[in-house]
């Protein structure tokens, strides 16, 4: 679960522009290993799931454990997607279906927040207007406000518009946490803007609109980018709303409907023998595509998060 | 603490200052148009956020059951009892574990967050984006498939814990291959903060650096000229300037942590005891929808929201003081 806190652009430059200045001391080779063996520890479960997806699950099933595997094979990847997922009685979705559903949903909260969020944030930095330090107080109450919390109310909201173990109703649920922290920080980067580039535009003869989009838009174009991961990250990696409020009994183009990460608990069943590699296989397609766009926007990533809090 | 050489960074209120209507702005735009602006979400927020709040404190007063929720039969107003029914069941054991908890994970995350952040300001530039590498690589893996990794590895027969420990002699693998982790309740409550501290850790690391960048090598050097241990400069420099991101980060932990779900959640499907380890975010569920009891469900969710309001009250006040300039 990760809405985060109070934040802004403002920092971004004074940020950058310290690095420049302190590149010029070396670093110190103890700082540097202790780094080092803390990023090993830190990377090791990783590494361990990574490595064994790949293990033949006699060589899972082993001990001394494998740190580097004897063996590599592909079937757990094959059987993540043929074999029908968790339960040994009740048929599941499959591991391809939830996977699609998890990309909907996740996709549809980025589009929608960040539609409904940059027009508010487009208000809150731009205009002063009666109600505008009440809505800013709200929107950080509203950050703080616990989303385990809003469970059972909008459950039961839900259940009572008819929208219940539906996809929509999982998507709506999601914006709840995102709204406020989108906003918020959307209208960073907006204020970080300076007014005179936009009359500047205006004088040129550019509409209001067309302003926006030649002029502001390109320049929040990062905060557009930090934000929708972080409402991405959220509807990707929930559980326990995707599980209340879809469940398995939601159904999506005839088929059942749940969300990766419903797919992926329902595997570890003390009922049965726990499939690792399969789970293993699933969890690494589950999770590299998020890893590996992080790690290109990386920086951007760093920068767009800490921007404000940095100030706060 | 006063700081010999360059600017100390400023803490500015994360508001920013209202903006000045710009004579261009008030030429071209009608007076609506902030509100325009602003109503789809205000009405969505209100809708998802502010409305489900007011109704799970009506509700927590309510007898309102699986049942009601089917039929839409009508719910009985009940007073005070949810309320009191949880002060004489789970609430004290609940509560205590929860603060264990929380303080355990919370500390940890900030202790080793600000650690790895002054080891990457002193580090070869590298080094440092090899554990930013790592960070984000660890920040990417959702809750759920961090925690099943902490299974496998801790798990009795075939783990690597065990293999670890008794390679290190520190325990016997026929001891520990019999007693599970998952059995007993403080190694599962200890594991759980283990996979939440581990996943909570790349957010603080990486923003309390971003701070720690904004403060200027001459004061640490200054203090290093007159003689300033680690402790001290820890003490006089690091802390006091990033008083405010530290703030934050911890108000932000507490919310986190206190209400930690997930991660419990796994550990208590594979080890089958789910009593004794019971923290606030889970027992909200468990008495809500496992116990098909929603007004006693929302009784413990406000107890929780009233008791993270006492205990990040005073942060959270200056932060909006902040917000209002």
């Amino acid at each position: 679960m990760t809405t985060l806190g109070p934040m802004g652009a403002e920092g971004v430059a004074a940020a950058a522009r310290v690095t420049s200045v302190r590149r010029r001391r070396r670093g110190s080779v103890p700082a540097t290993v202790a780094l080092l063996v803390i990023a090993a520890i830190w990377l090791f479960p990783i590494y361990y799931m990574l490595i064994d997806a790949f293990k033949p699950n006699n060589d899972l099933l082993h001990y001394p454990p494998q740190l580097w595997p004897a063996q590599w094979t592909l079937a757990n990847f094959q059987e993540a997607f043929t074999v029908n997922g968790a339960g040994p009685t009740v048929p599941q979705p499959s591991f391809l279906t939830s996977l699609f559903v998890s990309v909907v949903v996740a996709l549809v909260v980025v589009a929608f927040s960040m539609a409904v969020s940059l027009f508010a944030s487009l208000a809150v930095a731009r205009f002063n207007f009666r109600g505008r330090g009440t809505m800013l107080v709200a929107l950080l109450v509203a950050q703080m406000v616990p989303f385990a919390s809003l469970l059972i109310p909008i459950f039961i909201e839900l259940n009572k518009v008819g929208l219940i173990f539906t996809v929509p109703a999982l998507i709506i649920a999601y914006v709840a946490p995102v709204l406020p922290f989108t906003i918020w920080t959307l209208r960073g980067f907006v204020a970080s803007v300076p007014v005179d580039i936009e009359e500047a535009a205006l004088t040129d003869g550019c509409s209001r609109l067309s302003a926006f989009w030649r002029v502001i838009f390109p320049l929040i174009a990062p905060g557009l980018v930090a934000t929708s991961i972080f409402a991405f990250i959220l509807a990707w990696n929930d559980y326990v709303y995707a599980y209340t409020i879809l469940g398995n009994s939601g159904t999506i183009f005839g088929g059942q409907a749940e969300t990766a990460s419903v797919w992926l608990f329902g595997l570890i069943n003390p009922s049965r023998v726990t499939p690792w590699g399969e789970l293993f296989a699933a969890s690494l397609i589950f999770t590299l595509p998020v890893m590996i766009f992080f790690l290109i926007i990386q920086r951007r990533l760093a920068a767009g998060l800490t921007a404000g809090a940095v100030k706060a | 603490m006063t700081p010999s050489g360059g600017e100390p960074p400023t803490p500015a209120g994360p508001g920013g200052v209202a903006p000045a209507t710009s004579r261009a702005q008030r030429r071209l735009v009608g007076r609506w148009v902030p509100y325009a602006l602003s109503s789809p979400s205000l009405l969505v927020l209100a809708a998802i956020v502010g409305f489900p709040l007011v109704f799970c404190l009506v509700i927590s007063f309510q007898h309102f059951q699986g049942y009601q929720l089917v039929t839409g039969g009508p719910t009985i107003w009940v007073g005070f009892r949810n309320y009191q029914a949880l002060f004489t069941g789970q609430f004290v054991p609940v509560l205590v574990r929860t603060l264990l908890f929380v303080i355990g994970t919370v500390g940890m995350t900030l202790i080793i967050g600000l650690g790895m952040a002054m080891l990457m300001r002193r580090a070869h530039t590298w080094a440092r984006v090899v554990l930013t590498v790592v960070l984000v690589t660890v920040w990417a893996v959702p809750q759920i498939t961090a925690a099943q990794i902490f299974v496998w590895i801790f798990d009795p027969v075939y783990g690597v814990a065990n293999w670890l420990l008794s390679a290190l002699h520190l325990g016997s693998y026929a001891s520990l291959s019999t007693n599970q982790w998952f059995n007993y309740p403080i190694s599962v409550l200890a594991l759980a903060g283990t996979v939440v501290v581990w996943g909570a850790v790349p957010f603080v690391a990486i923003t309390l650096f971003a701070g720690l960048l904004q403060i200027p090598d001459e004061l640490y050097e200054a203090a290093r000229v007159d003689g300033a241990s680690w402790v001290s400069q820890l003490r006089t420099i690091t802390v006091p300037l990033l008083l405010p991101i530290l703030l934050l980060l911890s108000v932000l932990s507490i919310i986190w942590d206190f209400n930690v779900y997930n991660q419990v959640a796994v550990l208590q499907n594979v080890g089958g005891i789910s009593d004794q380890t019971t923290i606030f975010g889970v027992w909200a569920y468990d008495v809500g929808f496992v116990g098909n009891n929603y007004g006693a469900g929302a009784a413990v969710t406000m107890l929780g929201v009233l008791l993270l309001c006492i205990v990040t009250g005073a942060a959270v006040r200056m932060m909006v003081r902040g917000a209002r300039t």
